[in-house]
């Protein structure tokens, strides 16, 4: 490979033959080309259906990478314009399903997750639970409510890369009742063994959070999971004790996608976020959570591929700097999306970006992978980056650490698996000092 | 013009005046539109193809409440196995028909393929009802 001038900017060009993939290579790979599926009819009934359901990035074929450190779970872009020129094609080899490296005919064996008969099973109400919540991996995600307004301005404000706005409604329910959220809930922790929860919302006008209450305590007190919220933070610092409040009805994680480190990427890409919040407010949610917290609770959520490298690995460093973990996102165009006509990213590009990711949640003791049975697959995860580093002794001496953090943090977890009371009210206490909470 | 599966020409009912008004200028526009009994609504498929690629561009003429009428943009997936539809926005027409503008940006829309740059200025984005399938 050597790097040139094209088109406006610094590109990556073959000049030699594409060595064999390790797991996490692979995994990479297949989020920057996407794979070809050749036409099969065992597919349908192998594979999960292909549900863009509350996917800002994501819009394709669950795929699990086998390794020998661990299975790695990605959702393999299948329907964007790029992935026509993919060298990957999925097809079923003798022993199972197999994805090819037509550039050197490597072959790879990957796994298809089945689809839960719960996808196709209706709530009480009556809706079908594949429209309240998905799998995305091996967590459920829900998007509660209407779309995020920033898609109802007069002048759409959506952050350019999202369809959020284009599926509520469209691929699932506008409004989601509480009680058809914990049934799907308990369906997808009994016969999943889903152990995380996700709850989305988008921008509500500064009620995001206050909206995912009900959910929140749900949750906790009829299934039993962790659960996790995004929504965008308050804009001023004097309604941050919200995050409080909804860590008194049960939540153990928050994620702040504030997409991109260099501010005026930031402006110029998600104009909604810029102009009712500003950056400002995601970093100061994200500290104010994640000093309250344990290590590694909350998440700032990024894309790479778009802005700068040399940005989103300023992102990655003060994401880890504050004590919490970064998810990022390899960007790709989603169909229907503004950005549909953007380049996918360069492998090459990718690989450094997730070896730092991973090597700065090293770095600050950040403890990755612990939390039981979590896996996200629109998004490279900070212990899925282990196969991009040399297994030296001090990798595995890390890895020997890791184990033990996780055997730690077995019992608490498992405590969170557990239905139960939360302390806090649905009433949402007048002022901080109402918080059972505190730091 | 609209046509059937044989892609015969066929007269099609539309839900309420806007929509019947809707259907008139699309069954008389020079692009054929496939309509698909099987679907909800009015869903008819753009049949103008680019030089390159079949138009797999949809419209779906329905309405969610009273007094309103949509005309819902959207892609079918490529893949079989795929349950998404792939949305791009919607006319909105709230007790009232569609302008000549409207009607003209949006058959021209469906006739490029839902090219970004023909997207029509008044096509919403979101909407806050389900768009039946």
């Amino acid at each position: 490979m050597v790097k040139v001038e094209l088109g406006g900017g610094m590109r990556y060009v073959r000049t030699m033959a594409v060595p064999r993939r390790n797991p996490g290579e692979l995994q990479i790979d297949l989020f920057c080309h996407g794979v070809r599926i050749a036409p099969d009819p065992c597919l349908a009934s192998d594979a999960r259906p292909i549900a863009r359901t509350r996917a800002g990035l994501g819009s394709g074929l669950e795929l699990i990478v086998p390794g020998d450190l661990k299975d790695l779970w990605l959702n393999a872009p299948v329907e964007e314009d790029f992935v026509r020129s993919s060298p990957y094609e999925l097809k079923r080899g003798e022993t199972g399903w197999v994805v090819t490296d037509t550039r050197n005919g490597e072959v790879y064996p990957v796994g298809l997750p089945q689809e839960p008969d719960w996808y196709d099973a209706a709530t009480s109400s009556g809706t079908v639970m594949r429209e309240i919540g998905v799998l995305q991996g091996t967590y459920l995600g829900i998007y509660v409510s209407n779309s995020c307004m920033y898609w109802y301005k007069d002048e759409a404000k959506n952050c350019r890369f999202c369809t959020t706005g284009f599926n509520v409604g469209v691929n699932e329910m506008a409004d989601k009742d509480v009680r058809e959220v914990v049934e799907t809930a308990q369906r997808a922790k009994d016969e999943s063994g889903v152990t995380f929860v996700h709850f989305n919302t988008g921008y509500q006008n500064g009620r995001g959070l206050q909206q995912l209450a009900p959910y929140v305590k749900a949750i906790k007190e009829e299934v039993g999971a962790l659960v996790g919220v995004q929504a965008v933070p308050p804009a001023r610092e004097a309604d941050l004790w919200q995050y409080d409040w909804l860590r008194d009805l049960g939540c153990d994680h928050f994620s702040f996608c504030y997409e991109f480190q260099d501010p005026e990427w930031f402006a110029k890409l998600c104009p909604g976020k810029q102009e009712t919040v500003g950056q400002q407010a995601f970093f100061r949610g994200l500290e104010y959570c994640q000093s309250r917290m344990p290590k590694g609770a909350c998440s700032g959520e990024i894309i790479a591929g778009v802005e700068p490298l040399e940005a989103t690995h300023a992102a990655i460093d003060y994401i880890t700097g504050v004590g919490a973990f970064p998810t990022v996102c390899i960007f790709r165009p989603v169909v229907g999306s503004d950005m549909e006509h953007y380049p996918s990213p360069a492998f090459e590009d990718m690989v450094p970006i997730m070896r730092h990711m991973y090597l700065a949640c090293r770095k600050q003791r950040i403890p990755i992978g612990a939390a039981p049975n979590i896996e996200v697959s629109l998004i490279v995860n900070p212990d899925d980056a282990q196969y991009l580093v040399p297994r030296t002794l001090g990798f595995r001496i890390d890895r020997m650490r890791l184990g033990i953090v996780k055997r730690l943090a077995r019992s608490h977890f498992n405590k969170e698996l557990r239905k139960r009371k939360v302390a806090g009210d649905l009433d949402m206490p007048d002022r901080r000092e109402g918080v059972a909470t505190t730091s | 013009m609209i046509v059937d599966g044989d892609h015969a020409p066929v007269e099609v009912d539309g839900d309420g005046p806007v929509a019947v008004a809707l259907l008139g200028a699309l069954q008389m526009s020079d692009i054929r539109f496939e309509v698909d009994p099987g679907r909800a609504g009015i869903d008819l498929l753009c049949l103008r193809c680019s030089a390159t690629a079949p138009n797999r561009a949809r419209v779906k003429i329905f309405a969610p409440r009273s007094g309103t009428t949509v005309a819902f943009i959207y892609k079918d997936p490529q893949l079989p196995l795929s349950t998404d539809r792939f949305a791009y926005g919607a006319l909105v027409l709230k007790n009232r028909p569609a302008s000549d503008e409207e009607t003209v940006a949006l058959i021209e829309y469906l006739a490029s393929g839902l090219h970004p740059e023909l997207r029509p200025p008044t096509l919403k984005r979101a909407f806050p009802f389900d768009v039946p399938r």
